[in-house]
């Protein structure tokens, strides 16, 4: 019959709408997840670059001991041992020290770094950086050597 | 009919949409690679840093494993859990399980030097050692044992388990069985009496490093050999008050450090304990020539020399041979030595390195049922003056 809608052909469209939003659904979802996933990878390999330069770089001048003179950022003294000298000059840095050491490290300017230097016992000695509540970190974890103890380098980027 | 074929055609197409889309829109995360990752770096940063700072040492020099092991876990999250293996050095406290007589016991520990309590222990490359005679003589109970040693044949089919636990069996005697385990075959000829350490393949070189480092100890007023001739030793205080020796009732003192050359080998004096209060007056000495001449006045039956020979004579016969990686899961480790007496020292010096070698695959932590997703890393440290070299193998895994 004219102007009527047949029953198979409303189901079918049915069907069919609710598979395209299904798709779209899913299509999006997961473009948010690998989108969430590649920022995580970058900020991984962003903190692991800045961790082996921690570990392993003196900086320069090599026996720095403020933020006022450093051409280079480092903090060690030889590979896997940490300049207390160094670590006192970073220790709850200032604004503008924050800057000048993302400055240093090169670090994009969307992104942020929080460093926490910890003994074995997990308490804090050093720290710098800064701290966003609302925005996801990504933590990479070293170990090094400070006046002959194991401390822990946690290294979060934002 | 019609609407039911249509129905049938979108469903059809629906589930060939729903089937293949998901390839195209699925999104695999790969966490578990990059936990691993990051654990991995972790494990080698920190037995980095454990070994600038001298604390790696500490632990493995007092030999304690276990405490190793809290230390390193203290710093990793507490759902990973770690197990350590070290490759290439001895156990601190060797546990020695003797299946034999109770006079056999005692001619094993002469062979070794061991007279009272405190000649147990001994040092090693700034590290002590401590021999443990484990108290029965049943080898159905030496399930603590690393090393188990025995004269003569023993029927090991039963014991196979033993070997896939790390322990080593030393069978010391003439007689031949078990050649498989032993690695022993025998071989027609004229035996030459004269052997040295092999030193073409690496375990008998490294039985022979440890050879030329252990200590002896000689009691006051007793012989030992060198080759095929005994000399006698004489503990004495010198002119300063210092403790010496004396060899063969020549006038010539030595002291503690020192090295004499007794019939074209090189001997040298570790220690020497002139105090007679305790009733122990003593020597310790080594020899120290890795290509001294081992005597043996009766030396078949004939054993065919080969790689894995630890006493070869120059016409390629074998006085003592080992074996290792023994079982399918390349596990265990044997030695088979004749048996040259319990006077001889030289002996005495030679079964001891053996002992030491034999004890090192036990060295490790309790091992605890591991997950198969685990992750190896691999840490070398390099031998320097009193140090050895060694291999830490670490294995850590998430718990969940």
């Amino acid at each position: 019959m004219k102007g009527q809608l047949n029953i198979d052909f409303i189901l079918a469209v049915t069907l069919f709408i609710i598979s395209i939003l299904f798709i779209s659904y899913r299509v999006m979802q997961n473009a948010f997840l690998m989108r969430s996933e590649v920022d995580k990878e970058q900020k991984r390999l962003l903190g692991y670059a800045i961790s082996t330069l921690i570990i392993f770089d003196k900086g320069y001048p090599e026996y720095w001991n403020s933020l006022d003179n450093v051409q280079k950022f480092g903090l060690s003294l030889s590979p896997y041992t940490l300049s207390r000298d160094k670590l006192n000059a970073i220790n709850n840095c200032s604004y503008e020290n924050y800057n000048k050491i993302k400055n240093l490290l090169s670090v994009p300017i969307e992104n942020d770094f929080l460093l926490i230097i910890t003994n074995q016992y997990n308490e804090p000695i050093y720290k710098c950086g800064v701290e966003h509540k609302l925005r996801e970190i990504i933590w990479v974890r070293r170990f090094a050597i400070l006046d002959g103890n194991i401390v822990k380098i946690n290294l979060g980027i934002y | 009919m019609k609407g039911f074929i249509k129905i049938l055609e979108v469903v059809l197409s629906l589930l060939l949409i729903f089937g293949i889309l998901p390839f195209f829109t699925s999104f695999s995360k790969s966490n578990e690679e990059w936990d691993n990752a990051l654990l991995s770096l972790s494990l080698r940063d920190i037995l980095i840093s454990l070994d600038k700072s001298g604390i790696l040492k500490s632990y493995i020099v007092s030999g304690n494993l276990n405490e190793l092991k809290n230390y390193i876990s203290s710093l990793l999250p507490a759902n990973v859990m770690i197990e350590i293996y070290i490759n290439g050095i001895p156990k601190n406290v060797i546990k020695i399980g003797c299946n034999c007589t109770l006079e056999e016991k005692i001619r094993l520990e002469r062979s070794l030097g061991i007279y009272f309590s405190e000649d147990y222990t001994f040092s090693l490359r700034g590290r002590i050692i401590r021999l443990e005679f484990l108290n029965t003589s049943e080898i159905e109970k030496m399930g603590n044992a690393d090393v188990i040693i025995f004269f003569g044949c023993r029927d090991l089919s039963k014991y196979l388990n033993y070997l896939d636990e790390g322990k080593a069996f030393i069978m010391i005697g003439n007689d031949i069985c078990e050649e498989k385990i032993f690695n022993i075959t025998l071989r027609d000829g004229s035996v030459s009496s004269y052997s040295q350490i092999n030193s073409n393949s690496l375990e008998p070189f490294r039985i022979g490093e440890y050879f030329i480092d252990v200590p002896i100890r000689i009691y006051n007023n007793s012989n030992f050999w060198i080759k095929d001739i005994s000399h006698s030793l004489y503990v004495c205080i010198d002119n300063n008050s210092l403790p010496c020796i004396r060899i063969d009732n020549l006038p010539q003192e030595h002291h503690i450090g020192d090295t004499v050359i007794i019939d074209g080998t090189r001997i040298k004096i570790r220690d020497i304990d002139a105090d007679e209060s305790d009733g122990r007056v003593f020597a310790d000495i080594s020899i120290i020539d890795r290509n001294y001449n081992f005597y043996l006045p009766n030396p078949y039956p004939g054993i065919e020399a080969n790689e894995k020979t630890i006493l070869k004579t120059l016409n390629g016969f074998s006085f003592a041979q080992l074996n290792y990686f023994i079982t399918q899961h390349g596990n265990g480790r044997a030695v088979w030595i004749k048996d040259f007496g319990e006077e001889r020292k030289d002996f005495g010096e030679l079964l001891k390195s053996i002992i030491l070698w034999a004890s090192e695959e036990r060295f490790k932590t309790e091992t605890q049922k591991i997950n198969k997703n685990f992750i190896e890393t691999y840490y070398l440290v390099s031998g320097i003056f009193e140090s050895e070299p060694y291999l830490i193998r670490l294995i850590a895994f998430y718990i969940y």
